[in-house]
Protein backbone atom coordinates (compact mmCIF):
# COMPACT_ATOMS: atom_id res chain seq x y z
CA UNK A 1 0.00 0.00 0.00
CA UNK A 2 1.30 3.87 -1.17
CA UNK A 3 2.50 5.65 2.16
CA UNK A 4 1.22 8.83 2.40
CA UNK A 5 3.04 11.85 3.64
CA UNK A 6 1.62 13.26 6.91
CA UNK A 7 4.10 15.87 7.69
CA UNK A 8 6.00 18.40 5.27
CA UNK A 9 8.57 20.46 6.33
CA UNK A 10 10.12 22.79 3.43
CA UNK A 11 12.69 25.54 3.84
CA UNK A 12 11.61 26.21 7.48
CA UNK A 13 12.85 28.76 9.49
CA UNK A 14 12.18 30.13 13.00
CA UNK A 15 13.23 33.04 15.10
CA UNK A 16 12.45 34.25 18.35
CA UNK A 17 11.78 37.86 18.95
CA UNK A 18 14.59 39.93 20.20
CA UNK A 19 16.98 36.50 19.96
CA UNK A 20 20.07 36.72 18.46
CA UNK A 21 20.11 34.22 15.73
CA UNK A 22 17.47 31.95 14.40
CA UNK A 23 16.22 28.69 16.48
CA UNK A 24 16.06 27.25 13.31
CA UNK A 25 16.80 27.60 9.67
CA UNK A 26 16.58 25.37 6.38
CA UNK A 27 14.76 22.67 7.95
CA UNK A 28 13.49 20.31 5.48
CA UNK A 29 12.06 16.37 5.99
CA UNK A 30 8.99 14.15 5.94
CA UNK A 31 7.11 12.32 8.10
CA UNK A 32 4.72 9.13 6.45
CA UNK A 33 2.13 7.85 8.16
CA UNK A 34 3.65 4.37 8.94
CA UNK A 35 6.81 5.95 10.66
CA UNK A 36 7.83 6.67 13.68
CA UNK A 37 11.10 9.57 13.54
CA UNK A 38 12.93 10.38 16.49
CA UNK A 39 14.16 13.93 17.02
CA UNK A 40 17.76 13.94 18.65
CA UNK A 41 19.57 16.86 19.38
CA UNK A 42 21.49 18.64 21.29
CA UNK A 43 19.51 20.91 24.59
CA UNK A 44 18.14 24.74 22.91
CA UNK A 45 19.00 22.54 19.61
CA UNK A 46 15.33 23.51 18.32
CA UNK A 47 13.30 20.43 18.96
CA UNK A 48 10.98 21.81 21.42
CA UNK A 49 10.27 24.88 18.89
CA UNK A 50 10.13 22.44 15.86
CA UNK A 51 7.31 20.67 17.71
CA UNK A 52 5.42 23.78 18.75
CA UNK A 53 5.63 24.89 14.67
CA UNK A 54 4.31 21.33 14.06
CA UNK A 55 1.39 22.43 16.48
CA UNK A 56 0.47 25.48 15.21
CA UNK A 57 1.45 27.33 18.44
CA UNK A 58 4.41 29.00 16.69
CA UNK A 59 4.42 30.66 12.81
CA UNK A 60 6.86 30.26 10.94
CA UNK A 61 9.40 33.04 9.78
CA UNK A 62 10.81 31.49 6.98
CA UNK A 63 9.38 28.42 4.51
CA UNK A 64 6.47 26.10 4.61
CA UNK A 65 4.90 23.15 6.90
CA UNK A 66 2.10 21.02 6.04
CA UNK A 67 0.27 18.54 8.12
CA UNK A 68 -2.25 16.48 6.76
CA UNK A 69 -1.96 19.34 3.38
CA UNK A 70 -2.85 22.28 5.86
CA UNK A 71 -1.36 24.84 8.05
CA UNK A 72 -1.06 23.32 11.49
CA UNK A 73 -3.17 25.41 13.49
CA UNK A 74 -6.06 24.16 11.16
CA UNK A 75 -5.52 20.45 11.65
CA UNK A 76 -4.62 20.57 15.67
CA UNK A 77 -7.67 18.17 16.84
CA UNK A 78 -5.94 16.16 14.58
CA UNK A 79 -2.67 15.75 16.26
CA UNK A 80 -2.20 14.18 19.55
CA UNK A 81 0.01 16.16 21.50
CA UNK A 82 2.22 14.15 24.62
CA UNK A 83 4.45 17.75 26.49
CA UNK A 84 7.43 17.07 28.29
CA UNK A 85 6.61 18.94 31.37
CA UNK A 86 2.81 18.73 31.50
CA UNK A 87 1.41 21.58 33.33
CA UNK A 88 -1.04 19.89 35.15
CA UNK A 89 -2.01 20.91 38.73
CA UNK A 90 -1.66 18.17 41.29
CA UNK A 91 -4.34 20.39 43.72
CA UNK A 92 -6.37 20.35 41.26
CA UNK A 93 -9.52 17.95 42.63
CA UNK A 94 -10.14 16.36 39.82
CA UNK A 95 -9.36 12.64 38.27
CA UNK A 96 -7.94 11.13 35.47
CA UNK A 97 -10.60 10.13 33.91
CA UNK A 98 -11.14 14.06 33.84
CA UNK A 99 -7.53 14.96 32.72
CA UNK A 100 -8.02 12.29 30.06
CA UNK A 101 -11.45 14.22 28.70
CA UNK A 102 -9.61 17.09 28.13
CA UNK A 103 -8.67 15.52 25.08
CA UNK A 104 -12.48 15.27 24.16
CA UNK A 105 -12.51 19.18 24.90
CA UNK A 106 -13.36 21.38 21.64
CA UNK A 107 -13.91 25.22 21.01
CA UNK A 108 -17.75 24.28 21.04
CA UNK A 109 -17.51 22.48 24.11
CA UNK A 110 -20.25 24.44 26.68
CA UNK A 111 -22.09 23.25 29.33
CA UNK A 112 -21.02 21.54 32.53
CA UNK A 113 -20.72 17.47 31.33
CA UNK A 114 -19.03 15.51 28.77
CA UNK A 115 -21.72 13.71 26.41
CA UNK A 116 -21.68 10.27 26.86
CA UNK A 117 -20.02 9.70 23.54
CA UNK A 118 -16.99 11.51 24.54
CA UNK A 119 -16.66 9.67 28.45
CA UNK A 120 -17.02 6.46 26.65
CA UNK A 121 -14.11 7.32 24.02
CA UNK A 122 -11.99 8.71 27.05
CA UNK A 123 -12.27 4.88 28.88
CA UNK A 124 -10.97 3.33 25.39
CA UNK A 125 -8.18 5.16 25.78
CA UNK A 126 -7.74 4.61 29.16
CA UNK A 127 -7.89 0.89 28.36
CA UNK A 128 -5.84 1.51 25.29
CA UNK A 129 -3.23 2.55 27.10
CA UNK A 130 -3.51 0.29 30.42
CA UNK A 131 -5.09 3.15 32.60
CA UNK A 132 -8.47 2.44 33.15
CA UNK A 133 -7.87 1.18 36.85
CA UNK A 134 -6.41 4.83 37.30
CA UNK A 135 -9.66 6.28 36.14
CA UNK A 136 -10.91 7.77 39.45
CA UNK A 137 -7.60 8.19 40.92
CA UNK A 138 -6.13 11.60 41.42
CA UNK A 139 -2.86 12.64 39.09
CA UNK A 140 -0.54 13.18 41.81
CA UNK A 141 -0.78 9.60 43.07
CA UNK A 142 0.30 7.89 39.43
CA UNK A 143 4.17 7.29 39.16
CA UNK A 144 6.10 8.79 36.38
CA UNK A 145 5.55 5.90 33.84
CA UNK A 146 1.85 6.06 34.63
CA UNK A 147 1.20 9.73 34.30
CA UNK A 148 2.97 9.37 30.67
CA UNK A 149 0.64 6.86 29.48
CA UNK A 150 -2.16 8.85 31.04
CA UNK A 151 -1.30 11.83 28.82
CA UNK A 152 -0.96 9.40 25.57
CA UNK A 153 -4.33 8.43 26.78
CA UNK A 154 -5.44 11.62 26.72
CA UNK A 155 -3.40 12.14 23.31
CA UNK A 156 -5.90 9.54 22.00
CA UNK A 157 -8.92 10.55 23.40
CA UNK A 158 -8.63 13.40 21.20
CA UNK A 159 -9.28 11.01 18.03
CA UNK A 160 -5.74 11.74 16.87
CA UNK A 161 -4.39 10.63 13.79
CA UNK A 162 -0.62 11.47 14.55
CA UNK A 163 1.46 11.78 17.67
CA UNK A 164 3.90 14.07 19.34
CA UNK A 165 6.25 13.57 22.13
CA UNK A 166 8.26 15.67 23.82
CA UNK A 167 11.02 13.02 25.79
CA UNK A 168 8.24 10.95 26.84
CA UNK A 169 10.65 8.29 28.77
CA UNK A 170 12.57 11.19 30.76
CA UNK A 171 12.63 10.63 34.21
CA UNK A 172 10.72 6.62 34.23
CA UNK A 173 12.68 3.73 35.40
CA UNK A 174 14.05 1.30 32.80
CA UNK A 175 11.04 -1.35 33.31
CA UNK A 176 7.78 1.44 33.17
CA UNK A 177 10.04 2.78 29.91
CA UNK A 178 9.72 -0.65 28.12
CA UNK A 179 6.06 -0.63 28.86
CA UNK A 180 5.56 2.26 27.16
CA UNK A 181 7.87 1.81 24.35
CA UNK A 182 6.09 -1.35 23.46
CA UNK A 183 2.33 0.51 23.98
CA UNK A 184 3.60 3.18 21.68
CA UNK A 185 4.89 0.06 19.30
CA UNK A 186 1.48 -1.20 19.12
CA UNK A 187 -0.08 2.24 18.27
CA UNK A 188 2.76 3.16 15.32
CA UNK A 189 0.78 0.22 14.07
CA UNK A 190 -2.14 2.63 13.53
CA UNK A 191 -0.62 6.13 13.76
CA UNK A 192 2.61 7.95 12.84
CA UNK A 193 4.48 8.95 15.70
CA UNK A 194 7.46 11.48 15.80
CA UNK A 195 9.34 11.95 19.32
CA UNK A 196 11.71 13.44 20.45
CA UNK A 197 14.65 11.42 22.28
CA UNK A 198 18.17 12.16 24.35
CA UNK A 199 18.67 8.25 24.40
CA UNK A 200 20.32 7.24 21.34
CA UNK A 201 19.88 3.65 22.10
CA UNK A 202 16.03 4.16 22.10
CA UNK A 203 15.88 5.36 18.85
CA UNK A 204 17.89 3.44 17.07
CA UNK A 205 16.15 0.20 18.28
CA UNK A 206 12.21 1.52 17.84
CA UNK A 207 12.27 3.85 15.37
CA UNK A 208 12.23 4.03 11.36
CA UNK A 209 14.09 6.83 11.11
CA UNK A 210 15.81 9.73 13.27
CA UNK A 211 16.37 13.34 12.60
CA UNK A 212 19.11 15.39 14.33
CA UNK A 213 17.92 18.82 15.17
CA UNK A 214 20.41 21.65 15.85
CA UNK A 215 19.69 24.75 13.81
CA UNK A 216 18.79 23.08 11.51
CA UNK A 217 17.61 19.32 10.52
CA UNK A 218 19.55 16.29 9.38
CA UNK A 219 18.75 12.90 8.37
CA UNK A 220 20.28 10.32 10.51
CA UNK A 221 20.74 6.44 9.88
CA UNK A 222 19.09 4.94 12.46
CA UNK A 223 21.09 1.97 11.79
CA UNK A 224 24.52 3.57 12.45
CA UNK A 225 23.52 5.80 15.66
CA UNK A 226 25.85 6.12 18.31
CA UNK A 227 27.11 8.30 20.41
CA UNK A 228 31.01 8.96 18.72
CA UNK A 229 29.21 9.66 15.43
CA UNK A 230 26.23 12.34 16.77
CA UNK A 231 29.23 14.10 18.66
CA UNK A 232 31.11 14.18 15.73
CA UNK A 233 28.00 15.69 14.10
CA UNK A 234 27.57 18.13 17.11
CA UNK A 235 30.96 19.69 16.11
CA UNK A 236 30.81 19.92 12.97
CA UNK A 237 27.68 22.05 13.49
CA UNK A 238 29.08 24.27 15.50
CA UNK A 239 32.58 24.64 13.59
CA UNK B 1 -28.29 30.68 70.95
CA UNK B 2 -31.69 30.88 72.35
CA UNK B 3 -31.92 34.49 72.43
CA UNK B 4 -31.37 34.49 68.76
CA UNK B 5 -34.32 31.89 67.85
CA UNK B 6 -36.86 34.48 70.67
CA UNK B 7 -35.70 37.42 68.85
CA UNK B 8 -35.76 36.11 65.60
CA UNK B 9 -39.74 35.83 66.31
CA UNK B 10 -40.29 39.32 66.16
CA UNK B 11 -37.04 40.77 64.06
CA UNK B 12 -36.75 39.71 60.41
CA UNK B 13 -33.36 41.06 60.03
CA UNK B 14 -32.16 38.15 61.49
CA UNK B 15 -34.23 35.95 59.41
CA UNK B 16 -32.49 38.14 56.79
CA UNK B 17 -28.85 37.70 58.13
CA UNK B 18 -29.07 33.98 57.74
CA UNK B 19 -30.67 33.65 54.20
CA UNK B 20 -28.22 36.30 52.95
CA UNK B 21 -25.27 33.71 53.98
CA UNK B 22 -26.61 30.48 52.15
CA UNK B 23 -27.54 32.85 49.05
CA UNK B 24 -23.64 34.15 49.45
CA UNK B 25 -22.74 30.97 49.91
CA UNK B 26 -24.32 29.57 46.82
CA UNK B 27 -21.58 31.74 45.00
CA UNK B 28 -18.97 30.65 47.47
CA UNK B 29 -19.65 27.14 47.15
CA UNK B 30 -19.28 27.44 42.85
CA UNK B 31 -16.53 30.34 42.39
CA UNK B 32 -14.30 29.16 45.63
CA UNK B 33 -12.88 25.85 44.58
CA UNK B 34 -11.81 27.52 40.93
CA UNK B 35 -10.22 30.14 42.84
CA UNK B 36 -7.89 27.90 45.38
CA UNK B 37 -7.16 25.47 42.57
CA UNK B 38 -6.07 28.44 40.34
CA UNK B 39 -4.32 30.01 43.09
CA UNK B 40 -6.59 32.89 42.72
CA UNK B 41 -6.88 34.21 46.27
CA UNK B 42 -4.14 37.14 45.76
CA UNK B 43 -5.85 38.38 42.90
CA UNK B 44 -9.15 38.13 44.43
CA UNK B 45 -8.16 39.69 46.97
CA UNK B 46 -7.13 42.33 45.12
CA UNK B 47 -10.74 42.83 43.10
CA UNK B 48 -12.12 43.19 46.92
CA UNK B 49 -9.71 45.63 47.50
CA UNK B 50 -10.08 47.51 44.60
CA UNK B 51 -13.56 47.63 45.61
CA UNK B 52 -13.62 50.25 48.11
CA UNK B 53 -12.63 52.40 45.54
CA UNK B 54 -15.86 51.65 43.62
CA UNK B 55 -17.61 51.80 46.64
CA UNK B 56 -15.89 55.59 47.48
CA UNK B 57 -16.73 56.91 44.45
CA UNK B 58 -20.40 55.86 44.67
CA UNK B 59 -20.57 57.75 48.43
CA UNK B 60 -18.84 60.90 47.11
CA UNK B 61 -21.56 61.02 43.64
CA UNK B 62 -24.28 60.33 45.87
CA UNK B 63 -23.76 63.07 48.38
CA UNK B 64 -21.93 65.59 45.11
CA UNK B 65 -24.70 64.82 42.39
CA UNK B 66 -27.80 63.64 44.40
CA UNK B 67 -30.14 64.19 41.46
CA UNK B 68 -27.95 62.08 38.91
CA UNK B 69 -26.81 59.49 41.85
CA UNK B 70 -29.12 59.86 44.94
CA UNK B 71 -30.24 55.81 44.35
CA UNK B 72 -26.89 54.87 43.88
CA UNK B 73 -26.02 52.54 46.66
CA UNK B 74 -22.09 51.85 47.91
CA UNK B 75 -22.25 48.07 47.03
CA UNK B 76 -23.55 49.19 43.50
CA UNK B 77 -20.12 51.33 42.76
CA UNK B 78 -17.94 48.18 44.54
CA UNK B 79 -19.92 45.79 41.94
CA UNK B 80 -18.67 48.65 39.32
CA UNK B 81 -15.11 48.75 40.41
CA UNK B 82 -15.10 44.64 40.91
CA UNK B 83 -16.13 44.38 37.23
CA UNK B 84 -13.91 46.92 35.85
CA UNK B 85 -11.22 45.66 37.64
CA UNK B 86 -11.21 41.80 36.80
CA UNK B 87 -10.87 42.03 32.76
CA UNK B 88 -7.81 44.24 33.56
CA UNK B 89 -6.07 41.50 36.05
CA UNK B 90 -7.14 38.85 33.58
CA UNK B 91 -5.14 40.48 31.14
CA UNK B 92 -2.17 41.16 33.57
CA UNK B 93 -2.34 37.54 34.91
CA UNK B 94 -0.95 36.95 31.40
CA UNK B 95 0.81 39.32 30.41
CA UNK B 96 3.10 40.02 32.98
CA UNK B 97 5.64 37.49 33.16
CA UNK B 98 7.43 38.78 36.13
CA UNK B 99 6.72 40.75 39.27
CA UNK B 100 2.87 40.35 38.72
CA UNK B 101 2.42 40.53 42.48
CA UNK B 102 4.09 44.04 42.71
CA UNK B 103 1.47 45.07 39.30
CA UNK B 104 -1.72 43.51 41.60
CA UNK B 105 0.00 45.04 44.74
CA UNK B 106 -0.37 48.44 43.31
CA UNK B 107 -3.72 48.39 41.84
CA UNK B 108 -4.96 46.60 45.26
CA UNK B 109 -3.35 50.08 47.22
CA UNK B 110 -4.60 52.40 44.30
CA UNK B 111 -7.88 50.95 44.74
CA UNK B 112 -8.27 51.49 48.12
CA UNK B 113 -6.72 54.68 48.68
CA UNK B 114 -9.31 56.19 45.51
CA UNK B 115 -11.73 55.40 47.87
CA UNK B 116 -10.45 56.49 51.30
CA UNK B 117 -9.84 60.02 49.10
CA UNK B 118 -13.13 59.87 47.84
CA UNK B 119 -14.95 59.09 51.27
CA UNK B 120 -12.54 61.81 52.96
CA UNK B 121 -13.50 64.90 51.05
CA UNK B 122 -17.55 63.48 50.67
CA UNK B 123 -19.29 66.33 53.40
CA UNK B 124 -20.76 64.29 56.17
CA UNK B 125 -19.94 61.48 58.36
CA UNK B 126 -20.33 57.81 56.63
CA UNK B 127 -21.15 55.48 58.94
CA UNK B 128 -22.01 52.89 55.91
CA UNK B 129 -18.53 52.41 54.84
CA UNK B 130 -17.63 50.58 57.90
CA UNK B 131 -20.55 48.21 57.06
CA UNK B 132 -18.51 47.51 53.46
CA UNK B 133 -15.04 47.19 55.21
CA UNK B 134 -16.20 44.65 57.81
CA UNK B 135 -19.56 43.66 57.10
CA UNK B 136 -23.03 44.02 58.86
CA UNK B 137 -25.15 40.52 58.93
CA UNK B 138 -27.44 42.08 60.90
CA UNK B 139 -28.72 44.65 58.65
CA UNK B 140 -29.78 43.24 55.62
CA UNK B 141 -32.61 44.11 54.05
CA UNK B 142 -35.12 42.51 51.53
CA UNK B 143 -33.47 44.92 49.10
CA UNK B 144 -30.03 43.49 49.30
CA UNK B 145 -31.63 39.73 49.86
CA UNK B 146 -32.94 40.45 46.11
CA UNK B 147 -29.79 41.84 45.04
CA UNK B 148 -27.58 38.81 46.68
CA UNK B 149 -30.35 36.22 44.87
CA UNK B 150 -29.81 37.93 41.67
CA UNK B 151 -26.02 38.26 41.89
CA UNK B 152 -25.93 34.92 42.78
CA UNK B 153 -28.04 33.57 40.28
CA UNK B 154 -25.69 35.38 37.48
CA UNK B 155 -22.77 33.40 39.09
CA UNK B 156 -24.01 30.17 39.24
CA UNK B 157 -25.80 29.99 35.98
CA UNK B 158 -22.65 31.60 33.80
CA UNK B 159 -20.38 29.05 35.98
CA UNK B 160 -22.57 25.85 34.60
CA UNK B 161 -22.09 27.12 31.10
CA UNK B 162 -18.50 27.51 31.37
CA UNK B 163 -17.47 24.98 33.58
CA UNK B 164 -15.93 22.65 31.45
CA UNK B 165 -13.56 25.32 30.22
CA UNK B 166 -12.77 26.37 33.64
CA UNK B 167 -12.20 23.20 34.68
CA UNK B 168 -9.62 22.61 31.83
CA UNK B 169 -7.85 25.85 32.58
CA UNK B 170 -7.58 24.45 36.18
CA UNK B 171 -5.99 21.33 35.03
CA UNK B 172 -3.92 22.34 32.22
CA UNK B 173 -4.71 25.63 30.53
CA UNK B 174 -1.58 25.17 28.10
CA UNK B 175 -3.12 21.99 26.44
CA UNK B 176 -6.49 23.86 26.84
CA UNK B 177 -5.23 26.41 24.41
CA UNK B 178 -4.10 23.82 21.81
CA UNK B 179 -7.74 22.47 22.32
CA UNK B 180 -9.21 25.32 20.80
CA UNK B 181 -10.31 27.35 23.97
CA UNK B 182 -9.87 30.68 24.15
CA UNK B 183 -7.53 31.18 27.33
CA UNK B 184 -7.68 34.80 27.85
CA UNK B 185 -11.69 35.27 27.09
CA UNK B 186 -12.50 32.30 29.28
CA UNK B 187 -10.09 33.90 32.39
CA UNK B 188 -12.14 37.36 31.64
CA UNK B 189 -15.15 35.22 32.33
CA UNK B 190 -14.28 33.80 35.55
CA UNK B 191 -12.50 36.60 36.82
CA UNK B 192 -16.02 38.80 36.45
CA UNK B 193 -17.33 35.70 38.29
CA UNK B 194 -15.26 36.11 40.92
CA UNK B 195 -15.48 40.30 41.38
CA UNK B 196 -19.32 39.06 41.34
CA UNK B 197 -18.32 36.73 44.62
CA UNK B 198 -16.14 39.45 46.27
CA UNK B 199 -19.45 41.94 46.30
CA UNK B 200 -22.27 39.36 47.12
CA UNK B 201 -19.97 38.12 50.27
CA UNK B 202 -19.09 42.17 51.07
CA UNK B 203 -22.63 41.62 52.73
CA UNK B 204 -21.60 38.72 54.78
CA UNK B 205 -18.28 39.73 56.63
CA UNK B 206 -17.17 42.70 54.93
CA UNK B 207 -14.35 43.87 51.70
CA UNK B 208 -11.71 43.22 54.34
CA UNK B 209 -12.80 39.78 55.46
CA UNK B 210 -14.19 38.46 52.07
CA UNK B 211 -11.40 36.99 51.01
CA UNK B 212 -11.32 34.54 54.03
CA UNK B 213 -14.84 33.16 52.67
CA UNK B 214 -13.57 32.89 48.98
CA UNK B 215 -10.67 31.03 49.95
CA UNK B 216 -10.97 28.69 53.01
CA UNK B 217 -14.36 26.70 52.40
CA UNK B 218 -12.76 26.21 49.13
CA UNK B 219 -9.48 24.81 50.59
CA UNK B 220 -11.38 22.96 53.40
CA UNK B 221 -13.20 20.69 50.04
CA UNK B 222 -10.06 20.50 48.64
CA UNK B 223 -8.75 18.17 51.69
CA UNK B 224 -11.75 16.12 51.85
CA UNK B 225 -12.57 15.35 48.15
CA UNK B 226 -10.86 14.38 44.62
CA UNK B 227 -13.45 16.09 42.02
CA UNK B 228 -14.54 19.43 41.45
CA UNK B 229 -18.08 19.28 41.60
CA UNK B 230 -18.43 17.07 45.05
CA UNK B 231 -16.19 20.36 46.28
CA UNK B 232 -17.95 22.68 45.03
CA UNK B 233 -20.95 21.51 46.92
CA UNK B 234 -18.80 20.53 49.97
CA UNK B 235 -17.78 24.34 49.59
CA UNK B 236 -21.23 25.23 49.78
CA UNK B 237 -21.48 23.02 52.65
CA UNK B 238 -19.32 24.63 54.66
CA UNK B 239 -20.08 27.94 53.91
CA UNK B 240 -23.65 27.93 54.74
CA UNK B 241 -22.71 26.16 57.99
CA UNK B 242 -20.21 29.18 58.58
CA UNK B 243 -22.03 32.20 57.95
CA UNK B 244 -25.39 30.70 60.06
CA UNK B 245 -24.06 28.61 63.63
CA UNK B 246 -21.64 31.24 64.54
CA UNK B 247 -23.70 34.05 63.68
CA UNK B 248 -26.41 32.32 66.11
CA UNK B 249 -23.87 31.50 68.71
CA UNK B 250 -22.68 34.84 69.12
CA UNK B 251 -26.11 36.46 69.30
CA UNK B 252 -26.44 38.54 72.25
CA UNK B 253 -22.92 38.81 73.00
CA UNK B 254 -19.75 41.37 72.67
CA UNK B 255 -18.49 38.91 69.53
CA UNK B 256 -19.16 40.33 66.12
CA UNK B 257 -20.76 37.84 64.22
CA UNK B 258 -18.28 38.86 61.01
CA UNK B 259 -15.47 37.77 62.98
CA UNK B 260 -16.96 35.22 64.42
CA UNK B 261 -17.67 33.52 61.02
CA UNK B 262 -14.38 34.20 60.08
CA UNK B 263 -12.60 32.48 62.99
CA UNK B 264 -14.87 29.45 63.07
CA UNK B 265 -14.07 29.02 59.27
CA UNK B 266 -10.36 29.56 60.46
CA UNK B 267 -10.80 27.01 62.75
CA UNK B 268 -12.05 24.34 60.74
CA UNK B 269 -9.82 25.09 58.41
CA UNK B 270 -6.80 23.93 60.75
CA UNK B 271 -8.61 21.05 62.31
CA UNK B 272 -9.27 19.68 58.23
CA UNK B 273 -5.35 20.31 57.53
CA UNK B 274 -4.18 18.21 60.61
CA UNK B 275 -6.80 15.61 60.27
CA UNK B 276 -6.36 15.07 56.61
CA UNK B 277 -2.89 15.60 54.92
CA UNK B 278 -3.49 15.98 50.94
CA UNK B 279 -2.27 12.88 49.68
CA UNK B 280 -4.38 10.46 52.69
CA UNK B 281 -6.72 10.04 49.52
Amino acid sequence: MAETTIIRVEDLGFSYPRSRGPALQGAEFTLNDTEWVGLLGPNGGGKTTLLKLLLGQLAPTTGRIEVFGSPPARVRRRVGYVPQHAGIDPGVPATVLDLVLLGRLTGSSWGPFYPRADRERATAALEETHTADFADRAWRTLSGGQQQRVLIARALASSADILLLDEPTTGIDIHREKELLRLLERLNERLPILMVSHDIALVSHHMDRALWVDGAVHELDPGNLDSDSLEHLFHEEHA
Amino acid sequence: MIRFFADAAINPFLWAGLAAGVLASISCGVIGPYVVTRRLVFLASALAHIAIGGVGAAIYLAAMYPDAFGGLEPIHGGLAAALIAAPVLAVLKHRIKERLDTVVGALWAVGMSVGILLIKITPGYHTELMSYLFGNISFVTQRDLVFLAILSAVVVATAVVFHRRFLALCLDGEYAELRGIPVLATDIILFLLIAATVIVLTQIVGLILVIALLSLPAAISARVTTRLGPAMTVTFAVSALVTTIPRIVVYGTPVSPEAAIVLTTAGLYLAVVLWRRPDSR
